[in-house]
């Protein structure tokens, strides 16, 4: 477990947001597991954390929330991303990697000195 | 918008909590089923793939709580459930909280009955248009400073030099008085002298009829007037048809042009009834001495006070250039109107504010104190909320959220008693005190009472939180265990009962010097006997007594020989009653309160220069019958008193106090000396000095006896100048009477009344009631004060009972050990009482320390007591002494009650 990463702070809901725009609706406990498999198990992620995220985001409008059956006919809540979401999901996406891009450079300045 | 959004929900979310909680708890059960369905699948058992799908979902309650927060609003839903807390643990300790409210309410409604009296007089806009606007305008000696009033040459002169004003008009500071007489009647009227522009001013409109115009402020011989609405409503029932009805005031015909919209009253008096016009013009040079008038002008929009000021300055200092004789070392005073009408209550009332506040500042200690007892019993409680995750600032939230509770609890007490603390306030003010009506609860007011509520309650409540907070967890946990922050909470406790004791000190020392000051005022003997005196005043009205058709030409009115006529007739007439053993006339009654300037008078000493030391010699003079120090027993000290044969045609004489002869004649007998009063050259004629009389107070506290002279009323000039013309018409009867009696009042007045129709008789009283009544200020202050006072020392007492005895049951094991090895009960009571006497001499000495820079603030209504009277302090240093002494005795008695044996099993 000492290998594994917990969540940044303010990375979560981007994640989720992402998670729900790959996947199409998808319940907490299923963008749960996602997240952990797309980071290639390297991220240890308390489920529970999501359900306050996802309060927070529907609060926001970026999803909206419905009870549905899952596949195996269990009943669950099921998350989808709004119009807005995707723009926002678009947005996150770019200052994220502008952010990235910038602390690479200052990481790594040998490559353009300043 | 998003953020706005997303606070509208969780606002709304506050009150859905439940279905949000139920519906959460369904989809992390779904979820959590989900998990599990995907661990079984991956081969575990059953109990480990649950056991494995909670450890991944992390705690369900703190997720729970984490989404709790999120669906509401935190902050207000810990203030929720720390108000439901609070209210829950104000209930449970009843007695403490009954206690808290009380003493609360009592120092918060002491505080808005104080406040909602400065607010009406020092806070609140006045009620015209432009109101900030609005000032006031006085002449100001550059070396004396002081008020000094304005003439209606000034006005003139400030008209036509200033820049800054719009409009500037006049009014006189006071009601004067007059007789109105007509419409079947006559009665004793306030006078207001205004300039025409002044209602313009001041956006005053009349209900009925019109205001009074520029032209109708010449001199005329029908002058308009209007009247107040009170007047019109209490003289003539709300008559309309009162318009253009005539009166006579004097012996002037007045028309009643208008009367004025309720409400209007600029003194805040209440006493003017009738507003007469007054003129800026006329021969300015005379007009410029007479300064008796209070100039009001709105500022030029855009300028300010400061500007004003500075420009009327250099106006000021060019009219000391135009005219020296009247205008020399004059400066001016520009101020906002509210402050020039009221700024003078500010040291009576600022006192009485620091008062209240210190009285409210013990209530606070002694709650802090009795807070602090709880906190000890509510350790453990402590302890465990703090055990289960409660951070510190969390506890200390919700302590302070109950002593808020309690305080505005307080507040809303002392609101609702401060209704009758108002009424209280203004039965205690004595009379023409200003802008009385106006103090109301206002939404000033409110939010004053809402703001100190707040202050007290965090103040009483921040010290007790801090140190209940700081407790350490296993020591509180321990059954029976001693906190080692008991020691420091006694600590604290003790320093509170050392402010309080401090604090009510400073009180109980001013209350003290005001009591002793109406003591004083009260039994220092006014000169005279007011035992079995009664009194009325009368004014002669009508062309029967005066005649003002010189004026014009010699600059006197006449005063007829009606007037000494009916004087002697009112003697015979009273005298001859049964029951009146004797009976005088004297212009005004020392002590009473209508007395009305114009009773000084210059003169001259035949044998010496006209002006001595740099000034003319003056005294106060009055007319008298020849009885009149028999009647009020004034002792006779050398000659003889004017006597019934000393009229117009013998030779003019007089009667001088002991102060006037101290002054003017100090090592020679005053007897056979003459002089001559300067009031009427051409009629006025030398007097000889034929007694001496001894000083009688004019005043409750006046200062030293000023110089007064007495003459017979049956040896006054004929002419009179029109400023003493109203000291002529009105007189004072008093009567020595064989037995106190109200019927006797009756048939006095009677026989007064029915001599002249048109002529008012008013003040009918007891000379007693007179003096009692000229005390009326002082006693105001002293009740004020006293009472307060009293609340302090209350409250101090009871703070140190509270200390005390809760010392004594924590002590109780140590007192018991002591008791167990043979100590004696007084050695106990010794103890307790040494540790009681240490704590209230410690607050006296901070006490007195504090009196010391406390009581220069009331010297000025002190009287024949210095601020730092010895005997008062003591006596008021001791008085507290003993009362801390009997708060700590009682609970100290109780200790060498305990019963060692009780007391060591409790260990």
């Amino acid at each position: 477990m000492g290998d594994k990463t917990d969540v940044w702070q303010g990375t979560l809901a981007l994640m989720l947001l992402k998670t729900l725009e790959t996947m199409g609706p998808l319940h907490g406990y299923g963008i749960a597991r996602r997240i952990e498999q797309t980071s290639g198990e390297r991220l240890s992620l308390n489920y529970g954390t999501v359900y306050p995220a996802l309060l927070k985001l529907e609060q926001e409008g970026y999803i909206v929330s419905e009870w549905g059956l899952s596949e195996n006919h269990r009943k669950a809540k099921y998350y989808r991303l709004t119009r807005a979401g995707r723009k926002q999901v678009e947005r996150e996406t770019q200052d994220w990697e502008q952010t990235t891009a910038i602390m690479a450079r200052f990481l790594s300045p040998a490559k353009e000195p300043l | 918008m998003r953020r706005l959004r997303v606070w509208l929900i969780r606002m709304a979310g506050v009150f859905q909590k439940q279905s949000r909680d139920r519906q959460l708890g369904e989809e992390i059960e779904s979820n959590l089923q989900l998990h599990i369905d995907d661990n079984l699948r991956a081969g575990m058992g059953p109990g480990e793939a649950r056991r494995q799908a909670l450890i991944k979902l992390g705690g369900i309650e703190a997720t729970k709580e984490a989404y709790r927060e999120r669906g509401g609003i935190p902050g207000f839903e810990t203030l929720a459930q720390d108000l439901r807390y609070a209210l829950g643990m104000l209930r449970k300790s009843r007695g403490f909280t009954v206690v808290a409210v009380v003493s609360l309410a009592l120092g918060i409604c002491a505080n808005t009955t104080i406040f909602s009296a400065i607010n009406a007089l020092l806070f609140r806009g006045l009620p015209y248009p432009d109101s900030d606007r609005l000032v006031g305008i006085w002449n100001q000696s550059r070396k004396q400073g002081g008020r000094q009033l304005v003439s209606t040459g000034d006005l003139a002169n400030w008209r036509r030099q200033n820049t800054v004003f719009d409009q500037i008009e006049l009014t006189n500071t006071f009601a004067g008085k007059n007789v109105l007489v007509g419409g079947g009647g006559s009665d004793r009227v306030g006078i207001q002298y205004v300039t025409p522009g002044l209602f313009r001013l001041l956006g005053v409109k009349p209900i009925l009829g019109r205001l009074l115009l520029e032209e109708e402020a010449r001199p005329a011989t029908v002058s308009s007037v209007v009247l107040s609405y009170g007047y019109w409503l209490r003289r003539f029932g709300g008559d309309p048809q009162i318009l253009g009805k005539t009166f006579f005031m004097d012996i002037s015909t007045v028309t009643v042009v208008g009367v004025l919209s309720p409400g209007f009253d600029l003194l805040g008096t209440g006493d003017t009834d009738i507003y007469q016009p007054i003129s800026a013009e006329g021969a300015a040079a005379y007009q410029l001495n007479e300064r008796w008038l209070l100039a009001v002008a709105r500022l030029k929009p855009g300028v300010k006070l400061e500007q004003a000021q500075s420009s009327m300055e250099v106006v000021a200092r060019r009219l000391e250039q135009a005219y020296p004789d009247t205008n020399k070392e004059l400066g001016v005073r520009v101020l906002p109107l509210r402050d020039a009408l009221f700024g003078w209550t500010r040291p009576v009332l600022y006192p009485l504010f620091a008062a209240v506040a210190f009285v409210l500042l013990i209530a606070c200690v002694n709650i802090a104190n009795l807070m602090l007892s709880r906190a000890s019993s509510r350790r453990k409680e402590v302890g465990i909320r703090s055990a289960l995750g409660a951070s510190r600032l969390r506890l200390i939230r919700q302590m302070l959220t109950e002593s808020v509770l309690l305080a505005l609890f307080g507040g809303i007490v002392g609101l609702a008693l401060s209704f009758w603390g108002i009424k209280a306030f203004l039965t205690l003010v004595p009379q023409g005190y200003p802008q009385a009506r106006e103090i109301t609860l206002d939404s000033r007011v409110l939010a004053f009472t809402l703001a100190i509520s707040i202050l007290t309650g965090i103040m009483f409540g921040l010290a007790p939180a801090l140190r209940a907070s700081q407790i350490v967890l296993t020591k509180s946990l321990r059954e029976g265990g001693r906190s080692s922050s008991a020691g420091a909470r006694h600590r604290t406790r003790s320093v509170f009962v050392v402010a309080e004791v401090g604090l009510a000190l400073v009180l109980l020392v001013s209350a003290g010097l005001m009591i002793n000051t109406f003591l004083r005022v009260l039994h220092a003997s006014p000169g005279f006997r007011s035992d079995r005196v009664l009194t009325l005043e009368f004014r002669l009205t009508g062309t029967k007594y005066l005649d003002v058709s010189p004026m014009e030409k010699t600059g006197f009115d006449i005063v007829t020989p009606q007037v000494e006529i009916f004087c002697q007739q009112v003697l015979e007439r009273v005298k001859a009653l049964p029951g009146v053993e004797s009976a005088a006339l004297i212009d005004w009654l020392p002590m009473s309160e209508d007395r009305t300037d114009g009773r000084s008078r210059g003169f001259a000493i035949a044998g010496r220069p006209a002006v001595l030391g740099g000034e003319k010699p003056n005294a106060f003079y009055s007319a008298i019958s020849p009885d009149y120090f028999r009647v009020m027993q004034i002792p006779l000290l050398r000659g003889r008193s004017p006597a019934a044969q000393d009229t117009y045609s013998t030779p003019w004489v007089v009667v001088i106090n002991q102060a006037m002869a101290h002054k003017f004649w100090p090592n020679q007998d005053p007897i056979g000396q003459v002089i001559t009063l300067d009031t009427v050259p051409d009629e006025e004629r030398p007097r000889e000095i034929i007694g001496v009389v001894g000083n009688v107070k004019q005043s409750a506290s006046g200062t030293d006896p000023a110089p007064e002279i007495y003459a017979s009323y049956r040896q006054q000039a004929k002419q009179s100048p029109s400023s003493f013309t109203e000291t002529r018409l009105h007189k004072s009867l008093v009567v020595r009477t064989s037995f106190e009696s109200k019927s006797l009042i009756d048939s006095v007045r009677n026989t007064v009344a029915e001599m002249d129709k048109d002529s008012p008789v008013f003040g009918i009283t007891t000379v007693r009631d007179v003096v009692v009544n000229s005390t009326a200020g002082e006693r105001f202050y002293t009740q004020l004060l006293g009472s307060f006072a009293i609340v302090a020392l209350l409250l101090a007492a009871i703070g140190i009972y509270g200390v005390i005895s809760y010392s004594v049951l924590e002590r109780s094991h140590e007192i018991g050990v002591r008791m167990a090895l043979g100590g004696q009960s007084k050695q106990v009571l010794q103890l307790m009482l040494k540790e009681g006497l240490l704590l209230s001499s410690l607050g006296m000495a901070v006490g007195l320390a504090g009196s010391l820079a406390a009581t220069p603030l009331i010297a000025a209504f002190l009287y024949g007591v210095k601020a730092y009277d010895l005997l008062t302090w003591s006596l008021v240093s001791v008085f507290l002494l003993a009362v801390t002494l009997v708060a700590t005795y009682i609970p100290g008695r109780r200790a060498t009650q305990v019963d060692p044996m009780v007391a060591l099993r409790y260990e």
